[in-house]
């Protein structure tokens, strides 16, 4: 494998987008073939991105809550949960341990190599206890991140999922957090009467709203905060999106004065996380089909219109700008760094979830079709 | 419009020997024939056997399923036309009949799901009802009813329009034999039409919109869905829309108005009050504030009343976790990609809650039926029809195959 070395971006994707940034950008030029290679099979739907670990493994959950662990096509282990998976499920970097939450409102802690269930805990609610949000374990401290319809978000110690301190998520949260090296955490809530918030928590658990969306008129109950925000480490700065009555407006954030550099509004709302380019432009994928491309000073780039009518899931960016992304008509998009695209691949039900890499620059892509198809890529160098 | 045929005898039970015109129209002769001062008059005693006989009786018809991602007219009629080919004699059913679509429709046309338009998420998408309505125009059906109660006092054809049914595209796509009828109040007709609920437990009767009667099929045509209070929407929970907002409308203050266009929640989900039909039909069994134990009880004596001929179900593009644009974000849109259809509604429900990764005879307050009654399980105990998915069988796309499952539905309160 050739030796990656890149400002942005986790060559290891331990979660959902990669690693605690979820900035979906994988630190080498990779040129893949468009027919899959091979399909892991599933029991149910899958709606969560595959996660791996640096020996090449790949776990994957689906939605009857079946977990696999696969090392290329062959399945390692299994673990029925008691619930569906859709949250994309985190590997911790400092052992070997998986962690998954299920819409049953539990949160495992997995065995990588045996695939035994090691801790299980009930997040409390007194209400729908379901996890939704991507989890992410945070590589400085090991803390593990989610969020439940409990309307909480927690940090857990990943050693024994312990509490280490919670705070508001607002309303049905379904957007995962993302963490900075320091292991500052930034999540988006609504909150009645205030809006969508866009909330940065120290690693104390000290909270500051650095930005508000105000409640649109439906109220922040009808808003869905589904996109998790993602951080440019290389620039600085993190991007995300609040959803509107209308439309939504993408915000770019400097990391280190909390300051609003720049937000544009877009037309439609959008449910999936941004994607980072290696030139530091941002793509967004909003509910009218449509993936749109900013430059990092906010300026609109350009915009490529699938045939669906909403666009569900993220996408996952190679380091010379090309983006690979589903859409819920189960068509697999490539989309160059010129704004060109094609369909390289139609799995027979909706894409939902986020494809990703491995660590071998191989594109994995869950489908409803029961299927996480294989795609081989081929790294071709550091930068494009 | 049809004239109307006296009859003197009263049905004994639907799907008996009598057709379904003559057993709607029978339950109109008992409506006009007896004084319904009370509900004692028309209620007929819940009947206990056991189970073997339980068993024995209870109807169970082939379902069907069918994958198809994409609202393409073409594709969708297709995809229809072989389900309806596999399920049983649904060119027969239609032949030189009259056919009345009850289509899930809700509560406005304004609304949306975080931008998605409705008929992608909670209401039947227009080409599915255009596909279904060829088919049966093809089928020789002599007239097909599309039918809802929609909050719009305009022209039916406008109230409709706003959910994407344009009666132009449907007239071109039918041969010209479609008509929409919005069933918020009687509509063109002079009377109401008192239907019989046999064994009702929670009504009696249903004082309704005479499409409903005046006709000798009725189609469901539903879309996948969870449903807070019922687990799942369904072609059974689908008939909620009939019963009239002008009688059983929240709007109404304290007798019944042509011109209201209000939901049912006081009369059919919290049980606050009554309706104002014209005579009582309420057992006065129902639980004040407790939906989940009112809306599948209501929702089983509207399939007793009104039997369903065929279910078709709209799975392809749903709003999932809870039933419409009302329950916020805590819903959101999802693609299962499918097509469901059966002739019994009860099968045809349980196989729907099944493709969506439920156990359709789930015990009460258990997903999907989480905060409440498994209706399905209740409707099966009124032999409406079978639930328990190893008794149905399944035509086209194996279910393994065609399960997609959904986010569960939404839990009130933690168990």
């Amino acid at each position: 494998m050739n030796r990656i070395e890149a400002s942005s971006g986790a060559r290891i994707w331990r979660c959902s987008g990669g690693d605690s940034t979820r900035c979906g950008l994988f630190p080498g030029a990779i040129s893949i073939k468009t027919k899959p290679a091979f399909a892991l099979k599933t029991a149910g739907a899958v709606q969560a991105s595959v996660v791996f670990d640096e020996e090449g493994f790949c776990y994957v959950a689906d939605m009857t809550g079946l977990v696999q662990a696969f090392l290329k096509d062959r399945q390692i282990w299994q673990n029925r949960l008691n619930g569906s998976v859709v949250a994309s499920p985190a590997l911790c970097p400092k052992s070997n341990v998986l962690f998954v939450g299920t819409t049953a409102g539990s949160i495992y802690a997995i065995d990588t190599k045996s695939g035994k269930t090691l801790i299980k805990k009930d997040i409390p609610t007194t209400s729908d206890p379901r996890i939704l949000s991507d989890i992410i374990c945070v590589e400085k401290t090991s803390a593990v991140i989610l969020n439940s319809w409990g309307g909480k978000y927690y940090v857990l110690k990943g050693e024994n999922l312990e509490e280490i301190f919670c705070w508001d998520a607002g309303i049905t949260p379904y957007a995962g957090a993302c963490a900075d090296s320091e292991g500052n955490i930034y999540c988006l809530r609504a909150v009645a009467s205030r809006g969508v918030e866009f909330v940065k928590i120290a690693a104390s658990g000290q909270e500051s709203v650095i930005f508000c969306e105000p409640e649109s008129l439906r109220g922040a109950r009808r808003t869905i905060v589904a996109a998790a925000p993602i951080i440019d480490n290389s620039g600085g700065r993190i991007y995300f999106t609040a959803n509107r009555d209308i439309g939504a407006v993408l915000c770019a954030v400097s990391i280190e004065t909390g300051v609003i550099l720049w937000k544009i509004g877009l037309p439609n709302a959008v449910q999936a996380a941004p994607v980072l380019r290696s030139d530091g432009s941002v793509m967004i994928f909003d509910l009218r089909g449509v993936a749109l491309c900013f430059g990092k000073d906010g300026s609109f780039l350009f915009q490529y219109k699938t045939d669906a009518e909403y666009i569900i899931a993220s996408g996952a960016v190679e380091d010379a700008g090309t983006v690979f992304f589903g859409d819920p008509l189960g068509n697999f998009h490539q989309l160059n760094k010129d704004g060109s695209g094609r369909i390289i691949f139609k799995s027979q039900r909706a894409i939902l979830s986020r494809p990703s890499f491995s660590p071998q620059g191989n594109i994995y892509l869950p489908s409803t079709d029961k299927n996480v198809y294989v795609f081989v890529g081929n790294i071709i160098g550091p930068k494009g | 419009m049809k004239s109307e045929r006296k009859y003197n005898s009263v049905p004994v039970c639907p799907g008996g020997q009598l057709t379904r015109r003559d057993f709607l129209k029978g339950a109109i002769a008992v409506a006009s024939t007896l004084p319904l001062a009370g509900a004692d008059l028309i209620r007929e005693p819940l009947q206990k056997t056991g189970d073997d006989v339980l068993e024995s009786k209870v109807p169970r018809t082939p379902v069907g399923i069918a994958l198809c991602n994409r609202y393409n007219f073409r594709e969708v009629k297709k995809a229809l036309g072989r389900l309806f080919d596999k399920i049983g004699s649904v060119r027969k059913l239609v032949k030189h009949k009259r056919v009345t679509v009850k289509v899930n429709l809700v509560n406005t046309s304004t609304e949306d799901l975080n931008g998605i338009p409705l008929w992608l998420t909670v209401t039947v998408h227009p080409v599915v009802a255009m596909a279904l309505g060829s088919l049966l125009a093809e089928y020789g059906a002599k007239e097909v009813i599309f039918c809802d109660q929609l909050p719009f006092r305009t022209s039916d054809a406008e109230a409709f329009s706003g959910y994407g049914f344009k009666i132009d595209s449907f007239n071109s796509a039918m041969d010209g034999k479609v008509r929409f009828a919005n069933t918020r109040n009687r509509g063109a007709y002079k009377e109401y039409a008192w239907v019989k609920v046999p064994n009702g437990e929670l009504a009696t009767a249903w004082e309704v919109n005479k499409t409903y009667v005046d006709t000798d099929v009725i189609v469901s045509l539903a879309k996948l869905k969870n449903h807070v209070s019922a687990g799942i929407t369904g072609g059974m929970k689908n008939l909620f829309g009939i019963p009239p907002s002008s009688i059983y409308g929240d709007d109404l203050k304290d007798e019944p108005d042509e011109d209201a266009i209000g939901y049912r929640n006081q009369t059919m989900h919290n049980c606050v009050r009554k309706p104002f039909t014209s005579a009582d039909s309420f057992t006065g069994r129902s639980i004040e504030g407790d939906h989940g134990y009112n809306v599948p009880r209501f929702i089983v004596d509207l399939a007793a009343a009104f039997p369903i001929d065929l279910v078709v179900f709209d799975g392809i593009s749903v709003i999932q976790t809870a039933e419409g644009w009302w329950n916020g974000s805590m819903s959101s849109v999802t693609r299962p990609g499918v097509l469901i259809a059966g002739m019994n509604p009860v099968c045809t429900d349980s196989v729907a809650a099944a493709v969506m990764g439920f156990d359709p005879n789930a015990p009460d307050k258990t997903l999907p039926f989480i905060n409440g009654t498994n209706y399905l399980a209740l409707a099966r105990k009124r032999r409406l029809g079978e639930n328990r998915i190893s008794e149905i069988e399944v035509v086209g796309v194996d279910l393994a195959k065609a399960r997609f499952e959904f986010q569960p539905t939404f839990r009130r309160v933690a168990l």
